[in-house]
């Protein structure tokens, strides 16, 4: 079973118990039950499966794994902290799941956990699983993790370090797959990475979703969400905070071309077009993926009737139109463009004209609409590599 | 639609456009009485529709000698238009985004559809709706039960692209050959517009619908803005099932404006012609901020 069906209870802890075939953990195994029961799932999970481990797992109160990542001979054992971590991820990738098909009801919005907000309106909280701050405790001892035989002042294991980091990456790069706007895993994260690019990207990405108009509705309207210690803050605050993050990202590493796309966007709707047009030029020059193609397209496009090039502006929202038949914005932007040049029916044609085809659904939305969501690489191939790092 | 006329209520009102010399043979072909040529054969003008209130209700009987019109601060010489002439084309722009429940749509389509009832001869009206997408579901006609029919069709939901909406009505508003006015209700601000602000407002200085907004609850978002640029009103109700009132007090407030219209005369230049429109006698004035000249089309 894939984790996308794993419902809660689907699964038993018998099934974990007769299976032990990954690795022989009988050395570190601490005495207390619920711990061992632990252990040996850890050692038991198959990456990506919902399988008896992540049940057994779920079953245990989450500090006594938090309590067990304090023992020595737990936290001296990389291979284990690794699997740990998969598992943990996986569980609370499941438990999110199971939730978001648990729904919310009007009923749940003073409980804790995430607000489920649509259109701008919060319409309930979704409970949060508690193995995504587990993982990032385990995420924090890889970061600093050293070989017991290592000298004191050795840096850490590069391995370790690396798994950790894209760890890091993963979760960020989830959350914003999921539209879950978080800062708590990004600045975690740069407190261990500080000049990692990926992560000020995400920070980046994330501050830019905080300043998106659902975001900002949501909050105006919300008193409970602004009381929030780490509620988002005004548009144009978010939009510095994303500028100051997205920039710093391009210093660290000039070659991370979706930065660039989104600094551009950031910048434009900043009130800097001229910068914009420049930015998503060389992002575009440099060769993007499809979906970055199609929004730094219209990023372009928008920018350059901001600044009145409006006959290359028309050939970017055409170029957009071309990669995303279905997509409203490269109509929307012909139109704009035409209004802007005089041609009054030409702007009613763009409207008007035949479409492309229908949205398939929610995963193949506007364009515009998710582009805080997309990543390069995306969610799932970096989830995947994180998976594969179990051997 | 009914087939109605409402005796007495001849008094003009109208946005302002410019008007290109093509358009006024094609209006008077289709809509104007042949008693009353709208245009002579002029290179441009401009025409204004105007509500003039004193304490707060509609003052009737103006002449043109009445009104003083200030084209970037230039005083212009001045006619009146009857609005019969030109009938009233209006675009209906509808949220049906999903902050609607079935209940309040349902009250939304009967308001669309006591709007397009309301509608008399000659007078004509255009339907988009909006959630994140936007659907022009009919340009101008004045078959009143497919209009109604349409109303009355479930939509997809979704976020709320109010912004592109707004574009979208305005640019509709442009095949008006009568008076175009976007009368339009949303339940909240924008939250997926590809448009920002500035963009919807730079498209109603280019274009010549007068904006007349409802909206439910605190959130407006441009709304205000938009409606005193373009010479609307923007109105925030508290339910639904009062909507359909406001859409006929809208519609039937419009009818009684004046039509104010000018050939610009000392100015000169593309560009943002700001308007300034006062009564002799004083009052309260509403009319749209300026005008959009040029540039020329060009071939694409």
């Amino acid at each position: 079973m894939r984790l996308g069906r794993l419902v809660c209870g689907a699964v038993t802890v018998l099934s974990l118990t007769a299976a032990n075939s990954s690795g022989s953990p009988a050395a570190s195994v601490p005495d207390d039950p619920p711990t061992t029961a632990w252990t040996l799932a850890v050692w038991q999970h198959v990456p990506g499966k919902a399988d008896g481990a992540l049940a057994t797992v779920a079953a245990i109160p989450h500090w006594r794994a938090a309590n067990a990542l304090r023992r020595r001979e737990i936290v001296e054992d990389r291979q284990f902290l690794v699997r740990a971590l998969v598992l943990h991820t996986d569980l609370a990738i499941v438990q999110r799941q199971a939730a978001e098909q648990r729904g919310t009801s009007p009923g749940e919005r003073a409980g804790a956990g995430s607000f489920v907000v649509e259109d701008g309106t919060a319409t309930g909280r979704r409970e949060g699983s508690p193995h995504w701050a587990v993982a990032m405790q385990i995420a924090v001892i890889l970061a600093t993790w050293r070989h017991a035989d290592a000298h004191p002042d050795a840096p850490p294991d590069a391995d370790a370090r690396r798994i950790a980091l894209s760890w890091f990456h993963t979760v960020n790069a989830l959350f914003l797959h999921w539209a879950e706007g978080s800062l708590r895993y990004v600045d975690t994260g740069l407190r261990h990475y500080p000049d990692d690019a990926g992560l000020h990207l995400y920070r980046g990405a994330v501050h830019q979703m905080f300043a998106d108009g659902r975001v900002q509705q949501f909050l105006t309207g919300d008193a409970d969400a602004r009381g929030q210690s780490d509620a988002p803050q005004s548009a144009a605050v978010e939009r510095a905070r994303a500028e100051s993050d997205l920039r710093r990202a391009l210093e660290l590493d000039p070659t991370l071309t979706e930065a660039r796309i989104r600094l551009a966007h950031v910048v434009g709707d900043g009130g800097q077009p001229g910068e914009a047009v420049g930015l998503v030029q060389e992002a575009l020059r440099a060769g993007v993926p499809p979906f970055f193609e199609t929004y730094a397209t219209l990023v372009l496009g928008r920018n350059l009737v901001r600044i009145g090039r409006l006959d290359e502006a028309l050939a970017a929202f055409d170029r957009a139109a071309t990669l995303a038949p279905a997509a409203q914005a490269p109509r929307i932007g012909r139109s704009q463009v035409a209004l802007a040049a005089g041609r009054t029916a030409d702007a009613l044609r763009a409207l008007t004209d035949a479409r492309g085809p229908e949205r398939a659904g929610p995963a193949a939305a506007e364009e515009w609409a998710i582009y805080f969501r997309v990543h390069d690489p995306t969610a799932t191939v970096q989830l995947a590599a994180l998976r594969a790092e179990i051997k | 639609m009914r087939r109605s006329t409402r005796p007495g209520a001849a008094t003009p009102a109208w946005p302002l456009w410019l008007v290109p010399l093509a358009v006024p043979a094609a209006l008077a072909a289709s809509s104007a009485g042949p008693q009353q040529p709208l245009f002579s054969a002029r290179v441009d003008s401009v025409r204004v529709d105007v509500d003039v209130r004193r304490h707060d209700r509609p003052v009737p009987g103006l002449t043109a000698s009445d009104f003083e019109v200030l084209d970037n601060g230039v005083p212009q010489k001045v006619e009146l238009m009857a609005s019969s002439a030109a009938p009233i084309d209006v675009v209906i722009v509808l949220d049906t985004s999903r902050s609607l429940d079935a209940r309040q749509r349902a009250h939304l389509s009967a308001a669309g559809a006591t709007l397009i009832d309301a509608l008399q001869v000659g007078e004509r009206a255009a339907l988009v709706t909006f959630s994140d997408r936007i659907d022009i579901r009919s340009l101008f006609s004045s078959d009143a039960p497919a209009l109604k029919a349409l109303v009355a069709t479930p939509t997809p939901t979704g976020d709320t692209a109010l912004n592109d909406a707004a574009h979208a009505a305005m640019v509709v508003g442009t095949a008006a050959t009568g008076r175009p006015i976007v009368i339009l209700f949303s339940d909240g601000a924008d939250t997926a517009s590809f448009l920002d602000d500035r963009a919807v407002l730079d498209t109603a200085r280019r274009t010549g619908s007068v904006v007349c907004a409802v909206t439910l609850g605190d959130k407006e978002g441009v709304l205000p803005e938009l409606a005193d640029l373009t010479g609307g009103v923007f109105m925030k109700e508290s339910s639904l099932a009062r909507v359909a009132r406001r859409f006929a007090e809208i519609l039937e407030s419009f009818r009684r404006r004046y039509l104010v219209s000018f050939t610009p005369t000392g100015v000169t230049g593309e560009g943002w012609h700001t308007l300034t429109v006062r009564v002799k006698g004083g009052g309260q004035v509403r009319a749209r901020s300026g005008y959009w000249a040029g540039p020329a089309a060009s071939p694409r």
